[in-house]
């Protein structure tokens, strides 16, 4: 299994210098969270180049952060869960990258350390040395992405992007809050100074996230939910939604040589909606799907996977 | 006996306060977890005891932390935090001035001309970082809280770490 696997990364790898090389001009690089472009191009299937689509009235959706760098020691746990030291408190456990952490999570980092999160589908987060970040709430209700995040104390950097649905993200602190339309900004709160806030380098977060989208993110692509068959969600929505749609390509009329995707429709990297920050567990999109082949698609969804339009 | 009342009452102030528990007695642990829980715990006591900033101390500036009081006090002497032959209660709580000069001689900050001809010390460690805005201020024998302390500690670090986006302190 393992032999597959490292095959499979090597040719993915492979089909991804070469998809980048043919690329259609307009097209665009994307990022986690990003609502397409008018001008990038529809990828493969009926997936990928559609944004964030509003919810019907009165639904809401839950996400999740992903954990995308750390530096240091950075520590988490869950305050909904009745788990570990007590009640409503789970137990703490050291941060690396690709956990996920639900709504509820309290985040602490010590001296010299960072940590760097991507918060639903439009924000990422940095926090710093001696900090304590709880999230509270990172949910879709309608065409409202609200976010809620708590700094105690400590010193944290926030970047909202506008994706095309209405951001309503706030930062609390013991004595002020921020509301955040879509921008970025750097935020302390100490017992000496009070609140503070300052323009953010944006290059630091991209940085962060070029970085971690080069490792990892860039493999995951906007599909369906993963099947968890692997523990790790990065490699779980790795494996379960990249294989197929090149599956797909060659055995519902792809062409091309049988291993590799035809010009400008599955370019794993820019062309197939990087969706969200959470690794695609849990969420639905319209990506391609992770059914093995010949099973009937759910809801009337096309059948089409990356092949050529027919 | 009003006199009496009196003497009393200075008599009482000039003596420093005692604390029932350090919170390095409960998280004084070696491993990150015990670490964080005692960044935690101090950052809810209203004062911070000898041992606790001592303890605190150690993990910020990544020395190695001793396992009782006595070896607390004897790094502090080491590395001129405290005079040679100070004694710090473990239990009272911190003084201002021996936090300020420990800082001062960690991070590197040189002050200004009088800290640099006499040397550092209490009065001028506290002054430099009153000027500094990282103990607005205070005076040497105030004692500061758990937040006040990882507060003067994160921005030591800030302005050792000279970040670009922040602002500079020269430490030549």
């Amino acid at each position: 299994m393992s032999t597959r696997r490292l095959g499979i990364t090597l040719l993915l790898l492979l089909s991804a210098g070469l998809a980048q090389e043919g690329k259609p001009k307009g097209s665009v690089a994307r990022t986690p969270g990003r609502a397409a472009t008018p001008d990038s191009p529809k990828a493969g299937g009926e997936a990928t180049s559609e944004g964030p689509k509003p919810l019907p009235a009165g639904q809401t959706r839950v996400f999740e952060a992903i954990v995308i760098a750390v530096e240091g020691t950075a520590q988490a746990r869950n305050e909904t869960t009745a788990e570990g030291d007590g009640p409503g408190k789970g137990k703490w456990a050291e941060l690396k990258v690709n956990d996920v952490l639900k709504p509820g999570t309290v985040v602490r980092t010590g001296p010299k350390a960072e940590v760097a999160l991507r918060v639903g589908m439009n924000a990422t987060f940095v926090i710093y040395r001696q900090s304590r970040v709880a999230i509270p709430e990172i949910i879709q209700d309608g065409e409202v992405l609200r976010t809620r995040v708590n700094l105690n104390f400590g010193k944290a950097d926030v970047k909202v992007d506008r994706i095309g649905l209405v951001n309503d993200f706030e930062v609390a602190t013991p004595t002020a809050t921020l509301a955040v339309r879509g921008t970025a900004f750097r935020i302390w709160w100490d017992v000496v100074d009070g609140f503070r806030s300052m323009g953010v380098p944006h290059n630091k977060i991209n940085a962060i996230l070029v970085k971690y989208l080069n490792l990892v993110e860039a493999a995951l692509s906007g599909a369906d939910s993963s099947s968890e068959e692997f523990k790790l969600p990065a490699l779980d929505a790795f494996y379960a939604t990249y294989i197929l749609p090149l599956k797909g390509a060659v055995d519902e009329g792809g062409g091309g040589d049988g291993q590799f995707p035809d010009e400008g429709q599955t370019d794993p990297i820019s062309d197939t909606g990087l969706d969200t920050g959470n690794a695609g567990r849990g969420t639905k999109s319209t990506g391609g799907d992770n059914r093995p082949p010949g099973d009937p698609p759910p809801n009337g969804q096309s059948q089409q996977q990356g092949g050529k339009p027919k | 006996m009003a006199s009496r009342i009196v003497l009393l009452c200075v008599l009482a102030a000039c003596t420093r306060t005692t604390l029932k528990r350090s919170a390095v007695d409960e998280f004084g642990g070696g491993d990150d977890f015990a670490k964080m829980d005692f960044w935690d715990e101090i950052s809810t006591h209203r004062a911070v005891t000898n041992d606790d900033a001592l303890h605190a101390l150690a993990l910020q500036y990544s020395l190695p932390p001793a396992a009782d009081h006595d070896g607390r006090v004897g790094m502090a002497r080491t590395r001129g935090w405290v005079a040679a032959d100070a004694e710090l209660s473990g239990p009272e709580t911190a003084r201002a001035g021996w936090i300020a000069l420990a800082v001062c001689r960690e991070s590197g900050v040189k002050g200004g001309l009088t800290m640099r001809v006499f040397g550092p010390s209490e009065r001028y460690a506290l002054n430099e970082l009153n000027y500094r805005g990282w103990l607005p201020g205070m005076s040497a024998e105030q004692a500061l809280s758990g937040l006040q302390l990882i507060a003067l500690l994160s921005k030591a670090e800030d302005a050792a770490s000279r970040r670009p986006d922040e602002p500079r302190e020269d430490f030549k």
